[in-house]
């Protein structure tokens, strides 16, 4: 009787083991990877040039104005992700290129994120709707490609940036499967632009996700009504950058742990813990 | 006789798991839906089994229809779409609004606008639909560092 005692209440302990079994470890895992360029870098691939940071500034809103030439609005840019499933995104990476030149083409940064910006924001969101503010607190660090070589210029050859790695972890945000934005605000410290960095993923030779999902292009947020939101209006194509012809997928590395299977999976799930359990319990009585 | 009992319970659930009606894609959204009419509360729930024949009306928010063989479709905010009674060779008829949709490769999932098919792997279509979902490319070239 005592044996059938410990084994009625390792129930619950089982069931606990077999919902860890579903749901995957709590740190996460790379849910999308658009990572830097290793290939076609800079001035020396030519017309194969596959990295690029395109600035931010304004343009005509169409939603608000006529365009061409209608009354210009900020843009900030960003891009879609996709999820295979509900996820919780823990943190985002993105990749921005400074302002201040280096001291050739492997030199060191000269200052920070942090100096050129008085705040950088991550927004998250499902495609096709307003995205959420979700937050201003980063790291930063200088990286560069192959470990070796910061960003060429595309108007100055010659002139080389540093790139930074800048991550927003900590993040707690349920996102459902399926097509995804993110977005990166910038509030400027005099008269610096933030440049988010992209590349084409059919030329990178890095892992990029997006080749097979969405290879299109970064896409133009401009802010709506409901509280300054942001929300995607266009989609970069080829040639909508000056001195840049091929693809432009921004670069994102994203974190995030799949959140527990659909209800169906559950209700199948307790139906058997169930039969398990009437099981076990008519096996008691019977002793 | 309970073993045999046990047996047969056993049987019969497997059977009716066998061969139930299985849906052909799940539907999620961040607000509230209809689905074949019936109004549907997110309540938390991250997904919803999505059967063939069923008609979607996206609300507020955006729905995205993540089909069985990889292929998705997003339905604008106050769109309409209806499956045909197909597993196999399920067909997703806009009939309201806008939506973007990309295939999967080796898909078998037919995509129309109002009846008339619509070609290619990763399109929006769509006249009405939520403007993120319509992108033109920019209005003007912008500067690259």
């Amino acid at each position: 009787m005592l044996s059938t005692k410990i084994r009625w209440n390792a129930v619950p302990i089982l069931f606990l083991l077999a919902s860890s079994a579903l749901v995957p470890m709590a740190s996460g895992t790379n849910v999308w990877t658009n990572a830097l360029p290793t290939t076609n870098l800079n001035s020396a691939a030519g017309s194969n040039r596959s990295n690029v940071a395109p600035l931010y500034g304004s343009m005509c809103d169409a939603n608000i104005s006529t365009c061409p030439g209608g009354t210009n609005a900020p843009y900030i840019l960003g891009d879609q992700f996709n999820l295979t499933g509900p996820t919780n995104i823990s943190q985002v990476t993105v990749f921005e290129v400074g302002n201040v030149a280096t001291d050739g083409a492997s030199g060191v940064s000269p200052d920070t994120p942090a100096d050129e910006f008085s705040a950088i924001t991550l927004y998250l969101g499902a495609d096709g709707s307003s995205l959420a503010n979700i937050s201003s607190s980063y790291s930063a660090f200088q990286v560069q490609y192959n470990f070796s070589t910061n960003y060429e210029s595309i108007g100055s050859p010659g002139t080389f940036y540093p790139i930074f790695a800048i991550t927003f972890s900590g993040l707690n945000v349920n996102l459902l499967g399926g097509l995804n934005d993110f977005a990166i605000g910038a509030t400027p410290i005099g008269g610096n632009v933030f440049a988010l960095h992209a590349s084409d993923p059919l030329l990178s030779g890095a892992e990029e996700d997006s080749s097979t999902v969405t290879p299109n292009g970064f896409l133009y947020y401009f802010y709506d009504g409901s509280g300054g939101a942001p929300i995607a209006t266009y989609q970069y194509t080829p040639g909508s950058i000056n001195g840049y012809n091929n693809n432009a997928d921004a670069n994102v590395l994203i974190v995030g742990t799949a959140i527990t299977p659909e209800p169906s999976t559950f209700g199948l799930f307790g139906m058997g813990l169930a039969a398990v359990c009437l099981g076990l319990r008519r096996r008691a009585h019977r002793v | 006789m309970r073993r045999t009992f046990y047996i047969c319970v056993m049987v019969v659930a497997v059977g009716v798991c066998a061969f139930a009606r299985q849906p052909i894609a799940t539907i999620s959204s961040s607000s509230s839906f209809e689905l074949d009419g019936s109004l549907v509360n997110i309540g938390g729930v991250p997904a919803w089994p999505l059967m063939p024949g069923a008609r979607v009306a996206a609300k507020s928010s955006p729905v995205v229809i993540a089909m069985r063989d990889g292929s998705r479709i997003t339905i604008a905010a106050n769109s309409q779409i209806q499956f045909d009674s197909s597993v196999t060779s399920p067909s997703a008829n806009l009939i309201a609004g806008s939506m973007q949709f990309t295939l999967a490769s080796g898909s078998n999932l037919r995509i129309l606008q109002g009846g008339t098919p619509v070609n290619g792997r990763s399109s929006s279509v769509g006249s009405q639909g939520d403007r993120a979902l319509l992108r033109p490319p920019p209005p003007s070239k912008i500067s690259a560092r």
